[in-house]
């Protein structure tokens, strides 16, 4: 993918919400449930605004204290998983122009300080179904729903 | 509450309150109320349901309050299954809608779907067991068809009768989906306000499927008619519902329209309690000139009986055949007001599809039965849906 090239999220089978700087995600089509925090949060942000793929590194760089060369390749891993896993799309920026948001430099901040760069995650789970009946209260760990308690 | 005075007293229990308060207030009256909740029992040991069902909406108002709080991630993790939950929901029932409009039916969504999209504007604060969609009266049937051949069946068929005296079926799918098709908007609901009900309609969006919602003034009232029953469930939410509607800073509520439905269909008793217990408990922004007049509203004996009946537990003397007998009056005579003299046939048809009685000998029997249990108090089995 080139520059100019744009992602953009597989809506409208993909559902997803900011949930106090976590971004949790849901297929609705084969019912994984992912979580991302961080630097994977904020990618997800960036591809929602409509930043081109060239452009999404260098906010990284600027938002993060980058080891020279790390930032790069996990990065662009995360972004091939995103596509991997259906999330989202590549959009090529000449003929789906009018599908994204010209404006997203005005809709991105830079962050005033920056943050220790880690490595962004797609927590993955599957059967949404047992997810859904999991008793959120006695059946998790202290982060909450969906992490299950440990068996004893 | 087996008085025909319309006291609030256990519309909620205190500890409900302190959640309600928790969930609802800002600021420090939301901090201290989550504290003395937190306090007042371990809600991580046992919760009743109709509290559990707020939890979610607790989460979001006291991450809102900035709240530092071990139980927070928790509460996180029951938000996100909620919000998970009713996107599983909208995304099945949009199929389902789109089915429908693609028939030239026209939709609307009832109760949470509503709330949660237009009213909370929150897909994870309002959780839902199911979505409740309503179609024209008049497409009943055709609806039923409809979706019968795209896999949505219900337990019995639909009769003409249902449709005529009912309000709503239950459907569900082999997959053993369910959701609730109404073509009144409310039990006992008149049929001259279904036109208003579809021409104040709003738009509303669910999973790029586009529908109708009820304008704020209607959910109001749908929401403290449904809230102010007894339910084996407690149906507490009904009071974050209606103050989310009443403190919306995007809708403004019709209090003369508001006043009107109560009048025409009988149900000012519900309402004028349901609107004491928000303001009292609540300070619901409610101004005085309406809250006098729904005071002072003239409720009927039979809408006192039906009061009792649906305010009443069903094990509670208020549950028995005279209490069903006139609360099935009220029900009836809220159908037919305004059509002049009804008749007696028509009565005991209505009366006959109540009682499951299969012909009018069938009618007689259960009516002399209804008789007989009036002196020995045996509760009779009759449709509550």
């Amino acid at each position: 993918m080139g520059n100019g090239d744009y992602l953009k999220i597989n809506e409208p089978n993909i559902v997803h919400e900011n949930i106090d700087g976590e971004t949790v995600i849901l297929n609705l089509d084969s019912g994984n449930y992912y979580s991302v925090v961080n630097v994977g949060a904020d990618i997800w942000t960036y591809i929602e605004k409509g930043v081109p793929v060239s452009e999404i590194l260098p906010l990284i760089r600027n938002n993060y204290e980058c080891s020279p060369g790390d930032e790069e390749n996990a990065v662009n891993s995360f972004i091939t998983q995103l596509k991997q896993e259906g999330l989202v799309i590549a959009v090529e920026g000449k003929s789906d122009d009018s599908l994204l948001p010209q404006n997203w430099k005005d809709q991105i901040t830079v962050k005033s300080s920056k943050a220790a760069f880690d490595i962004p995650v797609l927590s993955k789970y599957t059967d949404m179904k047992d997810l859904l009946l999991l008793d959120p209260i006695h059946e998790v760990d202290a982060t909450g729903w969906p992490s299950i308690k440990p068996s004893e | 509450m087996n008085t025909i005075n319309p006291g609030y007293c256990d519309l909620a229990t205190p500890h409900q309150e302190l959640l309600l308060k928790a969930a609802l207030l800002s600021g420090q009256e939301s901090i201290t109320a989550w504290r003395n909740w937190q306090d007042s029992a371990d809600w991580e040991g046992y919760l009743e349901p109709g509290s559990f069902r707020l939890l979610p909406l607790l989460y979001t108002n006291l991450q809102k309050q900035d709240v530092s709080d071990p139980a927070m991630g928790k509460l996180k993790g029951i938000y996100r299954q909620a919000w998970s939950k009713n996107q599983t929901l909208f995304h099945e029932m949009a199929k389902v809608v789109d089915v429908l409009q693609q028939a030239g039916i026209k939709t609307m969504l009832l109760k949470g779907a509503s709330l949660s999209l237009l009213y909370y504007k929150n897909n994870g604060a309002r959780p839902m067991a199911d979505i409740d969609v309503l179609v024209p009266l008049k497409q009943a049937r055709l609806t039923t068809e409809l979706l019968q051949k795209a896999g949505w069946t219900s337990s019995v068929p639909l009769s003409e009768q249902d449709i005529t005296y009912g309000h709503a079926i239950q459907l569900s799918n082999h997959q053993g989906k369910e959701f609730d098709l109404h073509w009144r908007p409310f039990n006992g609901c008149r049929d001259e306000y279904e036109k208003d009900f579809w021409d104040n309609a709003l738009p509303v969006k669910m999973a790029n499927i586009h529908s109708l919602a009820p304008n704020p003034t209607d959910m109001l009232f749908h929401v403290i008619i449904h809230g102010v029953v007894w339910n084996p469930v407690p149906p507490i939410r009904w009071i974050a519902d209606a103050l989310t509607l009443i403190n919306s800073a995007d809708f403004k509520i019709d209090w003369q329209r508001l006043i009107g439905l109560a009048r025409k269909h009988h149900l000012c008793l519900r309402l004028k309690t349901g609107l004491q217990y928000l303001q009292e408990k609540f300070s619901a922004p409610i101004p005085p000139d309406v809250m006098m007049t729904i005071i002072n509203l003239r409720v009927s004996y039979l809408e006192k009986i039906e009061y009792r009946f649906m305010i009443g537990s069903r094990e509670t003397e208020n549950s028995g055949p005279y209490a069903a007998f006139c609360c099935h009056l009220c029900r009836f005579r809220r159908l037919n007001a305004g059509r002049g003299v009804v008749s007696v046939f028509t009565f005991s048809r209505s009366l006959q599809w109540r009682l499951n009685a299969r012909h009018s000998g069938d009618l007689l029997y259960k009516g002399i039965r209804i008789a007989a249990n009036m002196f020995v108090a045996k509760p009779l089995q009759v449709r509550h849906r």
